[in-house]
């Protein structure tokens, strides 16, 4: 039966192994391939990347071609025949993979690529499983930091280009180019250079094989033990999407997670390696008090009980709060909740980090996760450093009577000559002001706590766990839940998702998030913009 | 038929002033532009497309349509590159043609930009070729001072610009989108294609690329019609053309012919037959290491047209002809020619850049006598997956002849295999010749 529906005239129809397509004109056949659920190999393809057509493993037979053709760089026309495999295409296929392990070293067992290598899984899938190439072998370089965080081997590289263009098109710093010709091709930094713009990691995420590795993360774990979670960086305002390659309870790389509205396919090398950064100081995993001068261990009912004494003995305007703008919209709503539920004129204040300039690619200068968010919430956000500054020269005075700081560690003192206030402070690690604070609580670090960000330009997406708290160490929406009721209001949530849909209702930003399913449905696996 | 009544490309090669432009014009260079500028662009190209011009680099494409696919109201300005990086291992006659006569070349490159309507030639010379370097440079300034090249040429008002360019050494730039790369800049890599050159050529704009002995015809054409060019040689393959006789020849050199001429005639007469008449004919390399090499059977009654040889499964290629007696190895021959394209592979394809290496590995092994009964099969097959598998040709370039030199030769490489070592090595002293 003929299609009754106009076509319009940009769109093409086209058969790949027998299924028919429609894909906008300009489309590649890898690309419509792709939408007709076929996964096609590549290696110096990317999406994110112009085209080089140099791999030449996506060979497909396309009707009428007298050669096989790379799908890569074949335009998709009206009525044309595509068969991605075939005996023709897998005898050209065979004979790239052949090529490409001739020089290769094989060193699978040491290479920190195996298990995510596309030479394993197309030598698997469309190898010979043979080694005809009894030649000496091409020796290159081994081990080669190329820059501060990357380590290039040229045996392993099959020079796809990928680095290369990402440093030239996305970056456009140009630190990578071939040199030499023919077999002895291969990819080095420029005399003089190293690899060390801010988006160096990407290049390694980007390499198809073990040639570029991290330094961070080489040598540290099988891939095939880590499981990656999906979540959402918190090392800057854009918020990345990514994958915590989590094992053994620890987070050992973070990479970054397609998401066209957010970061593409890349992030930056400071969110990259922040999870490798130094801590402060070791990490809380008990309750605290300072008694008799000395911060001594104490039970976590004990010390929600102290702090609930503490609050409600505060006269009005006595109780200040510093909670990060990298804490949750979960956390910065029961932060609102408490400031207006439990106590009276309670000085909230959400501090502004800052650090450099907004880049043209994704770095911003804000340094919070969810700032934006605390904006929407409505909490009175610090501009210019003016209130914080305000409510800290309060306290050294003694007008404020107790302090409780939320996962922003303040540096220099915080108290009068006489004692004042009482410093709570809910903080993941030791060291400044945690141990300078009257009652310690510790919360959930990165990774441990699960909730929801908003980017600088309004993007809501979900922050997730993966990994199991350190000791009692609890999300702040919980623990702020658990402290008002101590404090006689009954609040009860069962996950922050529960807190997220009390947001959606009663907060209008928010409204779009309430929807059938709940909102963590709604924000799905790339998110919301608001 | 075969010789030519007349040379018409190498007509003054021989004199030693023809490099000077007073010289040259005496002779009649330079006469035939001003009346190609009373012709008008799309008239020039009917008489080349008339006159079956083919193209003298290698693939033997029509050039009056090469130059009709330029756009006829250009938006951006057109580019005429002129391929002198004469690269193919045998050839020589684009380097006689610029030492010798570079008014004629440079007369032709001019009338090419006016077909194409360039506002810019630029000359790609291979770096060693210092002599035509020079030569050309002259040349330019000469033309320039006369009026011929610059704004408002011969006030017909069209402006054009030369621009002479060295290569710096590569076989991959003659291929001409990496000409193109190596010409802006960078590293020579063959463009993919599509978009072809004349829609996306030298920094984007449309750009028509012809080797310089196709260039040094078309004066000749515009002089004496597009008739007389095609009266001489075969259909379809018109004009005269120049062979470059290498190898066991009594008198090698470039010789200038009709296109299609016999074999025998440029062997025998043109070239005095083999360099020691005691000796046999071996094999022939018909146009430039890139072409299949033939056996003396093949060779016979050959004639030395595009269409003839890419009949016999070779190719006339660049014309260079490499005569090769039975002192030679031809397993070593083999291994020479596939020495230089494993050196000449970009390296920008997989298939080439460990094909070609891989190919010349399997053949240096052999002739060193460590080959073994699976070699030829193995080195067949790698072929097989180099050929129509990359974006240029080179692959091809460095597959088909070693596909030839197994398969005619099979016997040569059966003895290496079998003895483990060269038989004319094996050979007692004196025997080799």
């Amino acid at each position: 039966m003929p299609d009754e529906t106009p076509k319009p005239a940009d769109t093409i129809s086209l058969t790949i192994d027998g299924v028919t397509v429609s894909v906008p004109k300009g489309t590649t056949v890898l690309q419509a391939a792709e939408k007709a659920g076929l996964d096609v190999p590549r290696y110096c393809y990317h999406p994110g990347l112009t085209i080089a057509g140099n791999c030449r493993i996506c060979l497909v037979d396309v009707e009428k071609m007298p050669k096989l053709a790379t799908s890569c760089t074949t335009l998709a026309a009206e009525g044309m025949v595509v068969r991605t495999g075939g005996e023709k295409v897998e005898d050209g296929r065979r004979a790239v993979m052949e090529f490409l392990l001739a020089n290769h070293p094989l060193d699978c067992p040491i290479c920190d690529q195996a298990g995510e290598c596309r030479l394993q899984e197309y030598s698997f899938q469309h190898g010979s499983g043979g080694q005809r190439f009894v030649e000496e072998r091409i020796k290159g370089f081994k081990q080669k930091p190329v820059g501060t965080h990357i380590v290039l081997d040229t045996e392993r590289c099959i020079v796809c280009t990928r680095c290369i263009r990402f440093c030239d098109e996305v970056t456009g710093t140009g630190e990578l180019g071939v040199f030499q010709r023919g077999a002895f091709s291969y990819i080095d930094t420029f005399p003089g250079r190293g690899l060390d713009n801010p988006y160096s990691g990407n290049t390694v995420d980007i390499c198809p094989v073990g040639a570029l590795t991290l330094k961070e993360f080489r040598f540290k774990k099988r891939v095939w033990w880590i499981k990656d979670v999906p979540s959402v960086c918190g090392s800057c305002a854009r918020g990345c999407s990514v994958n915590l390659g989590t094992a053994d309870n620890t987070i050992y790389r973070l990479t970054p997670r397609e998401n066209p509205r957010v970061n593409k396919w890349w992030m930056c090398d400071e969110g990259r390696l922040s999870i490798h950064a130094p801590a402060p100081g070791a990490r809380l995993g008990h309750a605290m008090a300072r008694d008799n001068g000395e911060q001594a261990v104490i039970d976590h009912p004990v010390a929600l009980e102290r702090l609930a004494a503490r609050l409600k003995a505060a006269r009005p305007g006595g109780v200040g709060i510093i909670a990060s703008a990298s804490l949750t919209l979960e956390d910065l709503w029961m932060v609102r909740r408490l400031a207006a539920e439990c106590l009276k004129d309670a000085r909230v204040v959400v501090p502004e980090v800052r650090r450099g300039e907004d880049d043209a690619i994704l770095i911003r200068a804000d340094k919070t996760a969810n700032r934006k968010g605390a904006e929407m919430l409505g909490l009175p956000l610090d501009t210019g450093d003016a209130s914080l500054a305000a409510l800290l020269e309060d306290a050294r005075a003694g007008s404020i009577e107790v302090l409780l700081v939320l996962g922003h560690p303040i540096d220099g003192p915080v108290k009068s000559p006489g004692g004042a206030p009482f410093v709570c402070a809910a903080l993941t690690h030791a060291g400044g002001l945690a141990d300078a604070a009257d009652l310690v609580i510790p919360t959930a670090a990165y990774g441990e706590f699960e909730g929801t960000w908003v980017n600088f330009a309004g993007h809501a997406q979900r922050v997730r766990r993966g990994l199991v708290p350190t000791g009692i160490a609890l999300d702040v929406w919980l623990l702020i839940a658990e402290l008002m009721r101590s404090m006689g209001v009954p609040v009860r949530f069962a996950s922050s998702a529960d807190v997220l849909s009390e947001i959606a209702s009663k907060c209008e930003a928010f409204r779009p998030l309430a929807i059938y399913g709940g909102p963590v449905k709604a924000l799905g696996a790339q998110g919301v913009t608001l | 038929m075969g010789a030519l009544k007349e040379k018409v490309l190498t007509l003054n090669v021989s004199h030693a002033d023809q490099p000077a432009i007073d010289a040259a014009m005496k002779r009649g260079v330079w006469s035939r532009l001003p009346k190609a500028l009373s012709m008008g662009p799309d008239a020039l190209i009917e008489e080349i497309k008339k006159s079956g011009l083919r193209g003298r680099g290698g693939a033997g494409f029509p050039a009056g349509v090469k130059w009709s696919f330029m756009p006829k109201q250009p938006v951006k300005p057109s580019y005429l590159v002129v391929n002198a990086d004469e690269s193919e291992p045998g050839t020589f006659k684009d380097r006689l043609l610029m030492e010798r006569d570079p008014h004629l070349c440079l007369e032709g490159f001019l009338l090419g930009a006016w077909a194409i309507r360039a506002s810019a030639v630029f000359i790609y010379i291979r770096g060693e070729f210092v002599a035509g370097w020079k030569a050309l440079d002259r040349a330019i300034a000469e033309a320039r001072s006369k009026g011929f090249i610059g704004k408002n040429v011969l006030k017909s008002g069209w402006d054009v610009d030369v621009i002479l360019h060295r290569g710096a050494g590569a076989y991959i730039c003659g291929e001409e989108t990496a000409l193109m790369e190596s010409l802006e800049g960078k590293r020579g890599y063959p463009r993919l294609k599509p978009p072809f050159p004349a829609a996306h050529g030298v920094y984007g704009n449309p750009t028509t690329i012809n080797n310089v002995e196709t260039l040094a015809c078309v004066p000749h054409i515009v002089e004496r019609g597009a008739e007389w060019f095609a009266s001489i040689g075969r259909e379809k393959n018109t004009g005269p053309k120049l062979y470059c006789l290498s190898g066991h020849v009594k008198r090698p050199g470039v010789y200038e012919a009709e296109l299609g001429v016999p074999f025998e005639t440029l062997f025998e007469e043109m070239g005095g037959g083999l360099l020691d008449p005691s000796r046999r004919l071996q094999a022939v390399i018909p146009g430039g290491s890139s072409a299949a090499v033939m056996t003396p059977a093949e060779c016979a009654g050959l004639t030395m047209d595009f269409d003839s040889l890419a009949a016999k499964g070779s190719l006339l290629g660049s014309a260079g002809v490499m005569i090769m007696d039975d002192s030679v190895c031809m397993v070593r021959a083999c291994e020479r020619v596939l020495k230089f394209y494993a050196h000449e592979s970009c390296g920008q394809c997989t298939p080439c850049r460990i094909g070609a290496d891989w190919i010349h590995r399997i053949v240096a092994r052999i002739e060193a006598g460590g080959g073994t009964p699976e070699d030829p099969g193995t080195l067949m097959s790698v072929c097989d997956g180099m050929v129509g598998k990359t974006i240029c040709v080179f692959a091809d370039a460095a597959a088909i002849p070693a596909k030839s030199f197994v398969t005619k030769f099979r016997d040569a490489f059966d003895e290496h295999i079998m003895r483990r070592a060269c038989p004319l090595l094996l050979a007692p002293a004196g025997a080799r010749g």
